[in-house]
């Protein structure tokens, strides 16, 4: 566990021992997401997200067939998980 | 203020062939809306390709982060909305989630959605700008 003290402006330093793990980099975004009163979800986001977004949604495609096709295949497994 | 769909989300992706235009779409409208139910159908098309939770939960993380970051704000989902897709699917002949971004679409303010998706146009109910 790390501890870090919110300096004026509400800045904040990433501890290092995170930095180092997790290969944060100066640049990349971070989206805060409020948990509850005093918790945050800080998500790290690559600063080249049009690249990343590339990789990870390779194999996406947005034709009507696809589609179709995957909303079919889709509401039919989601209908087989209900009717277990 | 005109909104954006899934096209324009895809269209994010660095090797997209439309990825030029959606920069242009920032450039050119300095306020800009997006329907939650694009988000869902990425979602559904990511799921559909068997795609993991924590890469999904990434990739929303990074649509969300890039429109947040330019100001694109989010009409949100509502019951009335699944209602009256459901009822432009009894009409209209296209997918469950083209239907839920059309009503969702219908609640911005001037009815005017960016999408090359000519499907939108059979309601009559939104003005659709090309993404080009």
């Amino acid at each position: 566990m790390s501890v870090s003290r919110i300096r004026p402006r509400y800045v904040v330093t990433l501890p290092r021992s995170l930095r180092r793990r997790r290969r944060v980099k100066v640049g990349d975004n971070v989206v805060w997401l409020p948990v509850s009163d005093r918790e945050f979800l800080a998500v790290v986001l690559p600063s080249d997200r049009y690249q990343v977004l590339a990789d990870l949604m390779s194999n996406i495609e947005l034709s009507a067939e696809a589609k179709l096709a995957a909303e079919t295949s889709y509401f039919s497994n989601a209908g087989k998980k209900a009717s277990r | 203020m005109p909104v954006v769909e899934s096209e324009f989300l895809l269209a994010l992706r660095a090797n997209d062939p439309k990825h030029k235009a959606a920069l242009g779409i920032f450039r050119k409208y300095p306020a800009l809306e997006v329907c939650t139910a694009a988000f869902l159908e990425i979602t559904w098309l990511l799921r559909s390709k068997n795609k993991r939770p924590n890469d999904i939960s990434l990739i929303l993380s990074l649509l969300k982060a890039e429109l947040e970051g330019r100001g694109v704000a989010e009409i949100p989902l509502t019951t009335s909305q699944i209602a009256r897709a459901h009822d432009i699917l009894t009409r209209h002949a296209m997918t469950f989630f083209d239907a839920l971004i059309l009503a969702n679409a219908e609640e911005s303010h001037d009815r005017r959605l960016i999408s090359s998706d000519n499907s939108f146009d059979k309601t009559g109910t939104v003005d659709r700008i090309p993404l080009k």
